[in-house]
């Protein structure tokens, strides 16, 4: 044994070496990747942090920038209007992904079951998804047009409503309409994460069960939800940082409104910083919104690491 | 073993270097050999500014070898911003639109080039009001940092045919009781309502509300002087009384272009605009835009029967910082030439000399005009012409308003509260013009 073994020495370096020869290629092609990155995120993070820190207001001019510490961080969250913008991102977050998951789940679950033209619905079902998000806003802006909008126009016929409903400039009103309209868009993106977990689950998973007596819903509980926890995780993950730093959705909608009743901090982020111009505060947002966001997100890690 | 590692990598690393070789190679190969390439920033979006800046830019491109036009065009609100990244990038553009308001800040910042020695003789073209550093927008210690290529007025257009159906005389708003009288009974929900605020767009509603503040003897909508407070609050309780119950609830989540089809479809009557309307609507609704449905009205003026026109330059600036500014005066002296500006299709001719006659044989829309130029040619006559006051910083300050003017339409605050709430915040921040 121990003879025949011994020439497999030299085999075993090799495929180590070569191996390693691998990884280098690997680590070298990455690089042209890493330095794009470097240029076009890197770059403008660290300068957005930086800037955080000063004064910096295209109106007092474009380079001249004083130091002030911790000045626009203090001044936004000692800012009145600073909870309810944050209140609003969380509203927001909250009730976009409780409403998509829901969706998503649902839809994942019917178009996993066999039925005639499976495929088509799956593929009609991503269309909202491919749609451009500005258009897909647009679309909807003009749905719910308060004037002109086809909802108010078929409510209106149909003798539901007497007069037109405020879709997009009552302040309550106008959370269900991005609600709805962000649904539209990115439960796509929910259905077919959701509907690829569903096929990793084995069947005999659940013919087992039904043997041992376990009906629908014992079968949902102890055996799809478990499977589907490390997709969902990755899903809850990933739309929380989406979601909290989603802009075009909003702005074309409301831009924020009716008066400010929709204004997330990512929205206030780019109202303070391209419209007023005040780069500096605009960047303690950004910053505060980044280690929020990263505060969550290792927090959420943790908690999944630990119940795995 | 380093002949079989260096065997694996040497492709990849190789296509990588070419690869890179050839994108860094490219450029200067290219620019090097070519004409000088003048980068203009446009914010003429509509259709017709588009086709006319494409024609001249064509035509420019075609007649010389060594200039090039690259055009970008992007949307009022985000020029300062594109301006200021284009600096900050050491890549300052060579010559950008501007109004009143970004003149303004732009020459607050030293960020211009006077124009004037690189016009030469041909800005003697300009009309003589437009060079009056007393109500210029463009002189800055007598010095020309702007050169307009068109001359904007201020003014009211009334739907002719839903007034004179609701037994309203359209002339008859030329005073503040006229436009009250006239809000009144063209309201008739909910298809038809009096006038509007877009109050999902900051910049429009301010541009709106213009019209009362300085038709009720203030300088616009950011003069909180103290000793014009009593009349900021009557305006204010004018809008609330008068304005506020001729809108349609939807307007709190209006923008422009929702004014503009309710114009066109006649759900509004009052349109507080400006000269640039016809060459907006034309194109795609000449069917309002025509002498039965639309007439054009000077602004009632508090103890001026005549009204006023509220005038304004929009134009070309070239920066301080451009690497061309020769190339870049070419382009300028080429664009604002007798034959390009007959051919805009919006407002008025900055030059001297020109009859309503010459615009017609060459404009864009032909005889449809004629009506529309006469229309501003006889205002600009008996109306009291005056100075749209730019300020700084506009966005903010448009901003402030807005939201005070929503929350009073709301009835969230009394006019006293708006007129607090604007004034404390907007007096810290205003640049120019200093109260």
């Amino acid at each position: 044994m121990l003879a025949k073994a011994r020439p497999a020495a030299p085999a075993v370096g090799r495929v180590r070496s070569r191996r390693q020869q691998d990884d280098l290629v690997g680590r070298l092609l990455l690089l042209p990747a890493l330095g794009v990155l470097a240029v076009v995120v890197g770059y403008p993070f660290l300068r957005g942090i930086q800037w955080s820190f000063t004064d910096f207001y295209l109106l007092k001019g474009l380079t001249d920038w004083n130091f002030i510490g911790l000045g626009n961080y203090v001044k936004f969250f000692q800012d009145p209007k600073t909870p309810p913008f944050l209140l609003n991102s969380f509203k927001w977050v909250a009730a976009s992904l409780a409403l998509q998951f829901t969706l998503g789940l649902t839809l994942a679950l019917l178009l996993n079951r066999p039925m005639r033209f499976r495929a088509v619905y799956r593929a009609l079902v991503l269309i909202p998804w491919v749609t451009p998000t500005v258009v897909g806003a647009l679309i909807w802006r003009w749905i719910l047009h308060e004037q002109w909008g086809v909802v108010n126009l078929w409510l209106m016929r149909l003798g539901v409503v007497g007069e037109p409903i405020q879709w997009l400039s009552d302040s309550t009103l106008v959370w269900i309409s991005l609600l709805v309209m962000a649904a539209w868009r990115f439960v796509p993106f929910w259905y077919v994460n959701i509907l690829a977990g569903l096929q990793t689950i084995p069947r005999e998973m659940y013919d087992a069960a039904a043997i041992d007596g376990a009906g629908r819903i014992g079968s949902f509980w102890h055996i799809t939800l478990p499977f589907l926890r490390p997709v969902l995780g990755v899903l809850f993950l990933l739309e929380t940082v989406w979601r909290a730093n989603e802009f075009s959705t909003i702005w074309v909608m409301t831009e924020g409104g009716p008066a400010g009743a929709t204004t997330t901090l990512a929205i206030l982020t780019y109202q303070t910083g391209f419209l007023f111009h005040r780069i500096g505060y605009a960047a303690s947002m950004g910053v505060s919104l980044t280690i929020m966001l990263s505060f969550f997100a290792w927090y959420y890690l943790r908690r999944v690491r630990m119940e795995a | 073993m380093r002949g079989t590692w260096l065997r694996s990598i040497w492709r990849p690393v190789l296509t990588v270097i070419v690869t890179l070789g050839l994108a860094v190679g490219a450029v200067p190969l290219t620019s090097a050999q070519g004409p000088v390439e003048v980068l203009y920033l446009s914010t003429g979006t509509t259709t017709s500014e588009h086709a006319w800046n494409v024609k001249w830019i064509n035509e420019f491109n075609r007649s010389r070898s060594d200039i090039r036009i690259k055009m970008e065009e992007i949307p009022w609100t985000d020029l300062l911003t594109k301006v200021a990244a284009y600096h900050a990038a050491g890549i300052p553009p060579d010559i950008a639109w501007y109004a009143s308001s970004q003149i303004l800040e732009w020459q607050t910042l030293g960020l211009l080039e006077p124009v004037d020695e690189w016009l030469g003789e041909t800005k003697k073209e300009f009309m003589p009001s437009i060079l009056d550093p007393k109500v210029s927008d463009v002189i800055f210690d007598g010095k020309m940092m702007g050169v307009p290529f068109t001359y904007v007025g201020r003014n009211l257009a009334v739907r002719a045919d839903v007034l004179r159906a609701a037994g309203i005389n359209p002339v008859t708003l030329t005073t503040w009781d006229g436009v009250a009288k006239a809000l009144k009974a063209s309201t008739k929900p909910p298809t038809r309502y009096g006038t509007y605020f877009p109050f999902a767009d900051a910049l429009r509603t301010a541009g709106a509300a213009e019209m009362y503040f300085r038709g009720f003897g203030l300088d616009g909508i950011f003069d909180v002087r103290p000793a014009k407070k009593a009349d900021y609050i009557k305006t204010l309780q004018f809008i609330k009384t008068e304005v506020f119950p001729s809108m349609p609830p939807a307007v709190v989540s209006w923008r422009y272009v929702d004014v503009l089809q309710a114009y066109v479809s006649g759900l509004i009557t009052v349109h507080p605009t400006g000269s640039y309307l016809f060459g907006e609507l034309q194109p795609s609704n000449p069917e309002v835009m025509n002498i039965e449905k639309t007439k054009n009205l000077p602004w009632p003026m508090v103890g001026n029967s005549k009204g006023i026109l509220p005038m304004y330059t929009v134009g070309y600036v070239m920066f301080k910082a451009s690497r061309k500014k020769k190339e870049a005066a070419e382009v300028l002296k080429f664009f604002t030439r007798k034959q390009s500006l007959l051919e805009w299709p919006m407002n008025m001719v900055p030059k001297t000399g020109v009859t309503v006659a010459d615009r017609i044989q060459v404009n864009m829309f032909g005889e449809s005009m004629r009506w529309y130029l006469r229309d501003w040619e006889q205002m600009m006559r008996t109306a009291t012409l005056t100075r749209r006051i730019p300020y700084t910083p506009s966005g903010e300050v448009n901003s402030i308003f807005r939201d005070a003017l929503l929350k009073m339409y709301q009835g969230r605050v009394t006019p006293e509260q708006a007129y607090d709430e604007i004034s404390s915040a907007v007096r810290p921040l205003l640049k120019y013009p200093k109260y």
